[in-house]
């Protein structure tokens, strides 16, 4: 404080100074006037007498000196004079810096956001998930509202346990339903104690009173988000009290606003509204104890983790096995892997993301590593650069030596003149942040691109920190320590010393090949990457990915009897040639309905796998799709259960029931095969299809999901009216939630491989312009320095061929070995990329050699250039000039 | 040369004669000069201009402070006024000053006897 007030104080005081000398040399020529003394002389010997007045005012001004501050500011000046003298080392070397750390801190921005940012919530550390996952395959399984119930009941570790099931749907205004009207929402379906165990206090209103979920009734109350409230009641308080719709047209009050902030327990989703689980009652009468949901606890306080996984365990193990026991119906494959899995009590601050974490956090640290591997890239190039700068600066860095500057004076301008370097890349760098976070956004779902919490705070502060240290280790202290060491006697010695080149040009040859490594692996990776994304975008999915066109309406709308009458509706739209519908997820839908899928009169044996996936269709389902029958007959009228009860079975499932045999005419779960379909995805295109069955839609069911699908040329923006109108038209009064084209659908499952495939090959990209740019930059600086011994070497006779063919093979070595450790990382880190890979091996020899070939053809382009300059030295020059 | 006179005063004692003489009245620059003069009978000639740095040191240290007013000779003139801390100083140092005079003095008698 005190000297900052000194630097604003010093500054008067240099005024005040002038003034006050100058009243003083007046005072001083009065009085030796009036003692009679002529007035010229009078003057004189006032000045005399006071003596030099610059150096007296020098002299007081010393006194307010802060001497380091003021080193300090001239040092940053020269820095800056510095820079903008040499504008293309600037601009190269704080531009490649700044990419490094705008990609690194975008990059940690989205893991912060995704795995590591804790809820808004009190007290996250004491929030724990809780998960079933099956042992043997690792999948999870979601546990039901009726086995949280017993576990409530059955554990003591927990402050309180609570369960959400999430959906979307349209919230509209007022008690009466209007058709297709009101706006699509996320919501979750909550256990009443949801905002007392999580400790969200209420901005407005109140939450919901505390029942016994699965007796009492559910109160219809509705919660919103302070987000919600805002952008769609303008924070209007009069909102409760009033009625909304959200949920199979019954009216629910607003009773609450959430505190502002809290978005859901979803990190990759934010929740627009909240309401009591007990309501899908309203629908599903008979179905809550079953109902699948997420389920989350508070530990007591003093409770361990450990403790709390222990508790839950012993309470699961008694809960499953009363289930297992009460359901007579089960097969002994069902039971035997129902009781296989496992609970699990993880930590749970952040919330819960698992489809966004599962798909994201593998590929985002893949990502972290690359952008990590382009900063020291950066840094070395960088380094190499400044060091190559401080060598051409020798000269005067000696002479300064020599006039009596202390080294340590002499490294703390270095060190400054870097760290002013590395100041302005970064915040060049924190600039970039916003546009490279969209871009890395834009490859998540909307909905969770979103919702993620990119605001900084702590941690990435603490990021930045970090990696500016690293940088400035790297990047300033190496050539600062290395330069004024080797100084001594350098004056002497003249530019043609060759005094400390060879440990000179050991270090430029370690940056030459580590850039050349690193860059060389990123391309390798940024290769497989692109590979698999092709290989994914190639494969066959078993259905058409161009001209079908799904819709779905708000969820858990429909019933098959309304599906009868929307899909004749839709297949009456101008350029609809077939309209379908079906239930139970698939067609990338997501979810995976399993159940026994025994063959009628042969039982397997106990560890056999007889799981397999169901899809409900209804009627023109194979045609509108363009699956193709492989055998047997689609799917006709009267073949509806009750009346009928046949299936249709996939390829796979067919192979591995039947091998050769032809399964039609055979029966499963008493179920008589009629056709045998085309493999097609299930849940995404990288999975293998799964055993499929097919069974038409009853009549007259509830179905907890139904989508239609059109087979139509027709694009989405075409579509959209008319199939609005359709429904409407039908008589049905749910809004339509999505119109998308399949390919879309089955585009937007790769969204992971495309964010791997697109930002590796642009980090490979980089980091390849990168290197190519410290070579050319450490060999234009060592060429010119060599002036004299290229110019001695062509005077005596060698060619300009040799000249460059020397340098190349000098300068290539480095880089020719560099590469080899590049493909020995690649290879090393091969079992972890394998595993984000599909349909080629992660020492994929033409991705290997592709990679090679690129590094070769750009660095020696690069070295070319400054090689070819220095094979054109003119002897003469060369050697008359020192 | 002129300078050497200043030289010749130990460090510091230029400093606690300005803290002394601005104690008893406050002074401006010129006159600090012409009473320091006065005051030891002209033994000690100061250079006018190096009791200006010496000013400005005793202000940044805040044993000073300063205020531009109008001099019996009716000119403007900066005038000096000691601080609480600069009372405080001018004791502790001319205590100081004095042991060290006594020991001087001591060592200096020595040579008599």
């Amino acid at each position: 404080m005190n000297a900052l007030r000194d630097l604003f104080r010093r500054r008067a005081e240099s005024g005040d100074l002038k003034a006050e000398i100058r009243a003083h040399l007046d005072e001083k020529v009065a009085s030796l006037v009036a003692a009679g003394m002529p007035r010229a002389e009078a003057e004189r010997a006032a000045r005399r007498a006071f003596g030099d007045v610059t150096h007296v005012e020098d002299a007081a001004r010393d006194a307010w000196r802060m001497p380091r501050l003021d080193d300090f500011v001239a040092d940053v000046g020269f820095a800056l004079r510095f820079l903008r003298r040499s504008p293309a080392f600037a601009v190269v070397a704080v531009s490649s810096l700044a990419l490094g750390i705008g990609a690194n801190l975008s990059v940690f921005t989205v893991i912060n956001a995704l795995l590591l940012r804790p809820l808004p919530v009190d007290h996250p550390d004491a929030l724990v998930v809780l998960s079933r996952e099956a042992t043997e395959t690792g999948r999870m399984n979601p546990l039901t509202f009726g086995e949280y119930a017993d576990l409530g009941l059955r554990t003591t570790s927990f402050a309180g346990l609570l369960a959400q099931s999430p959906g979307d749907g349209a919230l509209q205004v007022g008690a009466v339903p209007v058709p297709n009207a009101g706006e699509r929402i996320h919501y979750a379906r909550v256990s009443s104690n949801f905002f007392d165990v999580l400790g969200v206090r209420m901005a407005a209103g109140h939450g919901f009173l505390p029942v016994n979920d699965s007796s009492a009734d559910a109160e219809r109350s509705i919660v919103l988000s302070y987000d919600f409230w805002q952008r769609r009641f303008g924070g209007d308080p009069s909102i409760l009290g009033r009625s909304v719709i959200v949920f199979r047209d019954v009216p629910f009050t607003v009773v609450g606003v959430a505190a502002r902030g809290f978005r859901g327990i979803e990190a990759d989703e934010s929740t627009n509204a909240w309401w009591p689980l007990g309501n899908i009652k309203i629908a599903f009468a008979d179905r809550l104890a079953g109902w699948n949901v997420a389920v989350m606890g508070r530990l007591k306080r003093s409770v361990p983790l450990e403790q709390a996984r222990a508790d839950a365990r012993r309470a699961y193990a008694a809960i499953a096995g009363d289930e297992a026991a009460g359901n007579l119906n089960w097969s002994d494959a069902r039971r035997r892997r129902f009781l296989a899995q496992r609970l699990d009590v993880d930590a749970g601050g952040t919330g819960i993301a698992d489809t966004l974490r599962m798909q994201f956090t593998q590929p985002l640290y893949a990502l972290m590593a690359s952008v990590a591997a382009v900063l020291l890239i950066a840094c070395a190039n960088v380094g190499a650069l400044l060091l190559a700068r401080t060598t051409a600066r020798r000269r005067e860095l000696a002479v300064r030596l020599a006039l009596g500057s202390g080294r340590a004076r002499i490294v703390r301008q270095l060190v400054t003149e870097n760290a002013v370097l590395i100041a302005i890349a970064t915040l060049g760098g924190v600039a970039l942040v916003p546009l490279a976070l969209r871009t890395i956004l834009s490859y998540a779902p909307a909905a969770a691109a979103a919702a993620l919490d990119t605001s900084p705070d702590l941690r990435t502060l603490a990021f930045v920190v970090a990696i500016t240290v690293t940088m400035a280790l790297i990047v300033a202290l190496l050539p600062a320590m290395r330069s004024t060491r080797a100084l001594e006697g350098t004056i002497s010695a003249g530019t043609r010393g060759a005094g400390g080149s060879s440990r000179r040009s050991r270090v430029h040859q370690w940056l030459l090949g580590s850039q050349a490594a690193l860059s060389l692996a990123l391309l390798v990776v940024a290769g497989l990457f692109v590979g698999t994304l092709q290989n994914l975008r190639r494969l066959d999915a078993g259905f058409d990915r161009k001209a079908v066109v799904l819709v779905t309406l708000n969820s858990g709308a429909a019933t098959t009897a309304v599906a009868r009458r929307v899909a004749p509706a839709l297949e009456s739209i101008p350029g609809v040639r077939s309209a379908t519908f079906y239930a139970n997820l698939g067609l990338l839908g997501g979810g995976a309905s399993t159940s026994d899928c025994a063959i009628d009169g042969a039982p397997p044996g106990p560890a056999a796998d007889v799981s397999c996936a169901m899809m409900q269709v209804g009627p023109r389902f194979f045609e509108t799709t363009s699956t193709s029958i492989l055998s047997g007959r689609p799917f006709a009228a009267g073949d509806e259960p009750p009346a009928a009860q046949v299936a249709i079975i996939n390829e796979t499932m067919a192979r591995q029931y039947f091998g050769d045999r032809s399964p039609i005419g055979q029966r499963i779960q008493g179920k008589l095969v009629i056709g045998v379909a085309r493999d097609t995805k299930y849940t995404s295109l990288r999975e293998a299809a799964p055993r499929m069955i097919y069974t038409p839609v009853g009549p007259a069911w509830a179905v907890a999901d139904v989508r239609f699908a059109m087979h139509t040329d027709r694009t989405i923006a075409e579509l959209t009216a008319p199939v609005k109108r359709a429904i409407a038209d039908a008589g049905v009064t749910q809004p339509v939630t999505a119109i998308e084209a399949l390919g879309a659908i089955a585009e937007a499952t790769l969204a992971r491989e495309r964010l791997l495939a697109e930002l590796a090959s642009w980090f490979g990209l980089l980091a390849l312009v990168l290197a190519c740019i410290g070579l050319y930059g450490t060999m234009s600086f060592a060429v010119a320095r060599r002036t004299h011994e290229i110019g001695t070497r062509l005077a005596l006779g060698a060619t300009r061929g040799q000249i460059v063919g020397g340098l190349m093979l000098e300068f290539g070595t480095p880089v020719a070995l560099g590469a080899t450790a590049g493909i020995a990382a690649t290879l090393a880190m091969s079992r972890l990329l394998s595993r984000l890979l599909f349909g080629l091996n992660a020492t994929n020899p033409s991705v290997m050699s592709l990679a090679v070939l690129v590094l070769c053809l750009a660095t020696s382009a690069a070295a070319l250039v400054p090689a070819r300059r220095a094979s054109r030295t003119d002897p003469v020059t060369a050697l008359r000039s020192e | 040369m002129s300078r050497h006179q200043t030289r010749d005063l130990f460090p510091g004692a230029l400093e606690i004669m300005v803290l002394r003489l601005v104690q008893r009245e406050p002074l401006h620059g010129y006159a600090l000069v012409q009473r320091i003069q006065q005051a030891s009978n002209d033994l000690l000639r100061v250079e006018e201009g190096s009791l200006y740095p010496a000013l400005q040191r005793l202000l940044k240290a805040g044993l000073l402070r300063a205020e531009w007013s109008v001099s019996s000779t009716n000119r403007q003139v900066r005038t000096y006024y000691l601080t609480r801390a600069g009372a405080r100083h001018l004791a502790t140092e001319v205590s100081r000053f004095e042991q060290m005079l006594k020991g001087v003095t001591q060592v200096l008698a020595l040579r008599h006897t």
